[in-house]
């Protein structure tokens, strides 16, 4: 860390703002204004457009390859160096900071296991504007349809196939009536990814493993190199919970340091018992595995789960509305 | 050799003789200058795309521009009227947050300043640029740019608790 105030801003200018390159001058238009372009033109200009502009980088490139070297990439990546506290900390609070208010996450989530005997899969997608949300999920493996939870203005409401009055039934939205059972369904499932920024801790001692762009956006990928103990992940919604040991944790950060994705992967030992084969619990608490059929196999192996947190629409209000018709329920259980 | 860039009137290479040579000159001396004071002005990624917009449009202009006596002065007014006219906020943020070497608060702090202050913190300070410069590069008076100059030190210093930047 340098102590002059002066270098200090010279260098925290230089940090954040690359030289112009002189293919950007002759293309004729900055980085920005070209997404702006593309954005607005027609399809078939687009094509044009494109075309052309590829033509003007390429020629002008052999124009001025005289001119000021590159200057587009940063050429200071340096991989595998440890972040410091302070630098998780910027992290943590960047992103705390971009997701106060509301915010939009997709959880994608799978898990295998080596013995054949199941796969589960599926997405969670949770929306949060200050104290209400929209947790929506969708079970693809075994397929159970989607369900909705959502709390708006302190009422709880609730969509899917298993809230159905009977099986096969219409699909309504219904709204909680029973304090009780409104509480425990608060407590259990109330969705707060911001929780999830817990991770986001030195004791992780994350080092940096390079660049990518995601959506667009260019940001730094980290990797965690201490696993046990990690703070925020009882925050995943149940399924996508970590199992057993977590063995890799990667986050992707933008240049404001604040989370735009994770990657987390968790495996444990697993033992399937053949059917012909149960477990007795004795009177003192002990199991016991007892086979009645003494062909039946019991195998070992290994389940691995992945899961996937994508922070979307960063910075972007949010808003969640009650449902126009909702019936209310009283339930029991 | 022409090639025509979106929206724009057809750029043709080496239409006048030692065009490029001149302009390279150009871009090479200011090309920093006029980067740091945009960056200082607008942020890191709104600034950086400013003076790329400012040296593309000095390049297709060349011709027209290259007498003027004071061409970065010029093409910050540039700058500053096609984000005008884009009608971005500003946004002073912070850099990629990886490469920080230096005081986490200052960013912060050099946000907190008016956006005049700033340029000629940096410029000045950050750069020595003179005020001489600060002044021809923004178009305002010597004296006023020191005016900035002390004020957004003072609270520069202020908001970090600095005493000592020596």
């Amino acid at each position: 860390m340098t102590a002059s105030l002066n270098e200090q801003i010279r260098e925290l200018i230089d940090s954040g703002a690359n030289p112009v390159s002189s293919v950007e001058i002759t293309a004729g238009r900055s980085a920005r204004a070209a997404r702006l372009d593309l954005v607005t033109a027609r399809p078939r200009r687009r094509r044009r457009w494109a075309a052309a502009g590829i033509a003007a980088v390429g020629s002008a490139a052999a124009i001025f390859v005289a001119m000021l070297g590159g200057g587009a990439g940063r050429g200071t990546d340096r991989v595998g160096t440890v972040l410091t506290a302070a630098m998780v900390r910027h992290v943590a609070v960047a992103s705390a900071i971009a997701l106060a208010h509301a915010g939009h996450v997709r959880i994608t989530y799978s898990a295998v296991d080596t013995i054949g005997h199941g796969r589960s899969a599926g997405t969670d997608d949770i929306t949060f504007s200050g104290k209400d949300w929209n947790y929506v999920s969708d079970f693809a493996a075994p397929p159970n349809g989607r369900s909705i939870n959502r709390y708006v203005g302190g009422r709880l409401y609730y969509h899917g196939a298993g809230f159905a009055r009977h099986p096969g039934g219409r699909l309504h939205w219904y709204r909680e009536t029973n304090p009780r059972e409104f509480r425990h369904v608060m407590s259990v499932t109330a969705p707060d990814p911001r929780r999830l920024l817990r991770v986001l801790d030195p004791a992780a001692r994350f080092v940096r493993a390079g660049h990518t762009v995601i959506a667009g956006i260019r940001v730094e990928h980290l990797r965690a190199t201490r696993l046990a103990h990690l703070p925020g992940l009882g925050a995943l919604p149940g399924d996508a919970r970590p199992i057993g040991r977590v063995t890799s944790l990667n986050v992707w950060v933008d240049r404001h340091g604040v989370i735009r994705r994770m990657h987390l992967t968790s495996q444990m030992r697993i033992t399937l018992w053949s059917r012909h084969s149960f477990i007795v619990v004795k009177k003192n608490g002990t199991m016991k595995i007892k086979k009645l059929d003494r062909h039946g196999a019991i195998r070992h192996g290994i389940e691995r789960a992945s899961a996937w947190v994508s922070f979307l629409d960063i910075g972007r209000p949010e808003t969640i509305t009650a449902p126009a018709h909702a019936i209310p329920r009283y339930s029991r259980g | 050799m022409t090639h025509v860039t979106p929206g724009r009137r057809p750029v043709t290479a080496g239409r006048v003789p030692g065009c490029g040579q001149a302009f390279e000159a150009f871009f090479r001396e200011n090309e920093p200058k006029l980067r740091h004071a945009l960056v200082a002005a607008y942020g890191f990624e709104d600034g950086r795309d400013a003076a790329a917009e400012a040296l593309a449009y000095a390049w297709e202009h060349w011709e027209r521009l290259r007498d003027i006596t004071n061409l970065p002065g010029y093409l910050f007014r540039v700058a500053q009227s096609r984000r005008r006219r884009r009608r971005i906020p500003v946004i002073w943020d912070s850099p990629g947050w990886a490469e920080h070497r230096f005081e986490p608060g200052l960013p912060g702090a050099l946000a907190s300043l008016s956006q005049r202050q700033r340029l000629a913190v940096v410029l000045v300070h950050g750069y020595g640029c003179t005020l001489r410069e600060v002044a021809e590069l923004t178009g305002v008076r010597q004296t006023t740019v020191q005016n900035h100059l002390e004020r957004g030190l003072a609270r520069l210093r202020a908001r970090l608790g600095v005493n000592n930047d020596s």
